[in-house]
């Protein structure tokens, strides 16, 4: 069974080679990067089945023991994190395809695209499965050296503009983490996470608060949280649209991802819970004010994307079993949702023509189908009942209502603002594109909507009466997948349960990888 | 565990330097910055590693602690090879941006310059006293006062201020203007007498051939700017 977790930063890897290699031939391409993301996906539920019945798997790679060599660590919450990003993967690699084959392949260079997406999902299961931190920060960069790519495909003004923005954060972000792997070498003498989770203790407390924080702030930056992440909804809307879907749903849950194995594994004390709250706070409420005075949809979606990390990090502050588990259920329900979001924008472009609700209008007369695509993730991120957004929000907010202290009662008010408030963004979003009727458009305007900042240097994009097929089925796909975490919510949230237990002291994890270590009672 | 001063020194200049230049505007200077911010995270590394030892290779008559600990020389190694990696492909990005616009430097975000402008921060800065009194001197600056206020009435944007006012107030209004366009920190003029120094690092792509030249520059932007807005 240890086979299987090389595999799967492996098989994504040899893909993009092949695919690299059959770059003359499109649909050989296509064949094979399907192809290596369906058997990434397959190992990692294999992976996922395995690890939750039978405990951790550590992998030593070469065979060099573990502390001394490089470890691959997949517990229950790597595993979840594997399986849902690669399901997101695909499925958005097959909208991709539609669009490439409804565009004749000539805006966008596909030859270079697809390995491209395979490298970005070999470093995002990279950073899933490192089990040294020198393994995590190489994994961040090989995902971001590829999202540096995508994201500047095509090499318009628009997209060398947010690029260089991003890649300039991006760098500093990395840079600040290499050097706080250095600071951790310098005071623990290993890279190895379990380790420096050993040895961190006996290491006096105003050092490991600046560890603690160097940290911080390196993935901070990474899952855009609130003083740090106003790269973000600057570079992502420009990217093409399922480029914006995969890195809104995946890049930034790469960082939260980092921050919960920080808090937990590294530094399970909780020393930085109340700085952590009040960042929380500021994500929520701030991110989602931006929501509200954005016209364009995807500007609108990447403020609703940074003020719902605040859950994320709320959920991790609260540091109990409940907070956290209910965290990774937000988290997996954040990176379906949003992605369903941003693919369901991408359609409406087509239709459309733009993204922006001030020339939008009858959309729901043209293509009720995408109605339905838009308005169902749309209710969901707004945390409508039944849907999971609902189910994370309430699993956060009672795990919050239990710690009880007056900060996580106003982190709970501001969560619950900012859920109505991105209820409200979506919905004038949904009756100004799809409700309002064509002749409406035509003699009326709103003088609340011309307020709204429209995204720079927009244009208008040709539109088509119809989306392609395949576009329109990945989008649905995304959405039942979206209602499955809702439908199945019941075995997922007791799979989070367990995977925080798994985190929970970080004892799990430092046996798992260092059989036989004494712990000491006292700091845990 | 001992520690080299030399390179402690020379991490922190190169920190010290390397923060300065990310924070300049010319994207060469920022490349510059970032290649000198990951040598400081480089030397980090090795400083890091302890005291001095011979190399690590196992031979006779050599114990394990005369070596020089091996690990971190490794993970630098890696993080050369990375920040290689991503300083050529940001030098592509230059390359294209300049290939594309001309330009060797950030752009401006236009939302953020829309934010900045809309309505009221236009008057708070005619409300402060202070601008009015430093723009009155020195021809050049009258020059491209008169620059601006052509420009600006070539905007309806930056003109909701001084249509349907006398010619003579129009004019005043016009050098108010262009006090508080050129005291936006977003904007070129300003930005040109700040990126003078330096004469050898602006021999990187500047773009006509005349570094530094902000006039020369302004208007592209600024027509650039105000058709799109």
């Amino acid at each position: 069974m240890n086979a299987l977790v090389p595999l799967v930063v492996l098989l994504p890897l040899i893909g993009a080679a092949a695919a690299l290699v059959t770059g003359r031939l499109p649909r050989v391409q296509v064949a094979v990067t399907v192809s290596a993301l369906t058997l990434a996906l397959a190992v990692a539920a294999l992976l996922l089945f395995v690890v939750d019945s039978s405990g951790t798997l550590v992998v030593e790679v070469g065979g060099w023991a573990a502390p001394w060599g490089i470890v691959l660590v997949v517990d229950r919450l790597t595993a979840l994190m594997l399986v849902v990003s690669a399901s997101v993967l695909l499925v958005v690699l097959f909208y991709t395809v539609g669009q490439g084959l409804a565009d004749g392949d000539d805006e966008t260079p596909v030859s270079i695209y697809n390995p491209t997406y395979l490298i970005l999902a070999a470093g995002v299961f990279n950073a899933f499965v490192a089990g040294d931190l020198f393994n995590l920060y190489v994994g961040f960069e090989i995902l971001l050296a590829s999202s540096y790519v995508l994201l500047t495909l095509g090499g318009t003004r628009a997209r060398i503009r947010a690029g260089i923005t991003y890649i300039v954060v991006s760098l500093l972000s990395s840079l600040l983490f290499l050097a706080s792997v250095a600071m951790i070498y310098g005071a623990t003498g290993t890279v190895n996470i379990a380790q420096i989770a050993v040895r961190l203790q006996e290491i006096p407390p105003d050092v490991q608060l600046i560890i603690h924080v160097m940290l911080l702030v390196a993935f901070g930056i990474k899952a855009a949280v609130f003083p740090l992440s106003f790269w973000l909804p600057d570079s992502y809307p420009t990217a093409p649209a399922p480029v914006t879907a995969v890195f809104a749903g995946l890049l930034t849950k790469v960082g939260v991802y980092a921050i919960i194995r920080t808090e937990t594994v590294l530094f399970p004390g909780g020393a930085l819970s109340n700085a952590l709250m009040i960042v929380a706070l500021l994500t929520l409420v701030i991110g989602v004010l931006g929501a509200v005075a954005q016209a364009d949809i995807k500007r609108m979606l990447s403020f609703t994307l940074l003020s719902h990390i605040g859950y994320m990090i709320f959920g991790i502050a609260i540091a109990t079993v409940a907070g956290v588990a209910a965290a990774i259920y937000y988290v997996i329900h954040h990176i379906v949702v949003q992605t369903t979001l941003f693919l369901a924008t991408g359609l409406v472009e087509r239709i459309g023509g733009t993204t922006s609700i001030n020339r939008l209008a009858g959309l729901l007369k043209l293509s009720p189908m995408i109605g339905v695509l838009f308005f169902i993730p749309a209710l969901n991120l707004g945390g409508i009942p039944p849907f999971s957004g609902f189910l994370g929000k309430l699993g956060l907010f009672v795990a919050g209502a239990e710690l009880g202290t007056p900060l996580a009662y106003i982190v709970i008010a501001g969560g619950a603002l900012a859920s109505l408030l991105t209820l409200y963004a979506m919905m004038r979003a949904w009756n100004v594109a799809f409700w309002r009727s064509q002749e409406e458009f035509d003699e009326h305007s709103s003088p609340y909507t011309a307020t709204l900042a429209e995204a720079p240097g927009d244009v208008e994009q040709r539109s088509t009466r119809e989306a392609p097929r395949l576009m329109v089925r990945a989008t649905a796909a995304m959405v039942a997948l979206s209602i499955a975490l809702t439908v199945f919510a019941g075995p997922l949230f007791a799979m989070s349960l367990r995977a925080s237990e798994d985190l929970d002291g970080a004892r799990h994890y430092i046996e798992a990888v260092l059989p036989g270590t004494v712990l000491p009672e006292v700091n845990r | 565990m001992s520690v080299s001063g030399v390179l402690v020194i020379a991490m922190a200049v190169l920190y010290a330097c390397g923060i300065f230049l990310l924070l300049e505007r010319s994207m060469t200077r920022v490349l510059i910055g970032f290649l000198l911010l990951g040598n400081a995270t480089n030397i980090l590394i090795l400083i890091v590693a302890g005291r001095i030892g011979v190399a690590p290779i196992v031979t006779d008559g050599v114990t394990a602690a005369e070596m020089q600990d091996p690990l971190p020389q490794a993970l630098s190694l890696t993080a050369i090879v990375i920040t290689f990696g991503i300083s050529a492909f940001l030098l592509a990005l230059i390359y294209r941006s300049w290939f594309l616009g001309r330009m060797d430097e950030v752009e401006d975000d236009e939302e953020d310059i829309a934010v900045g402008t809309r309505k009221f921060a236009f008057e708070d800065e005619q409300s402060d006293p202070d601008h009015a009194v430093d723009s009155d001197f020195d021809p050049g600056e009258l020059e491209e006062e008169q620059l601006e206020a052509e420009r600006s009435a070539a905007h309806p944007v930056d003109t909701g201020q001084t249509s349907g006012i006398g010619p003579e107030i129009a004019g005043e209004k016009s050098a108010l203007i262009a006090t508080a366009v050129r005291s936006d920190p977003g904007v070129e003029p300003g930005e040109s007498a700040v990126a003078e120094p330096g004469p050898g690092q602006n021999s990187a792509p500047e773009p006509d051939g005349e570094p530094g030249t902000g006039p020369d520059l302004a208007p592209d932007a600024e027509t650039d700017r105000g058709g799109r807005r």
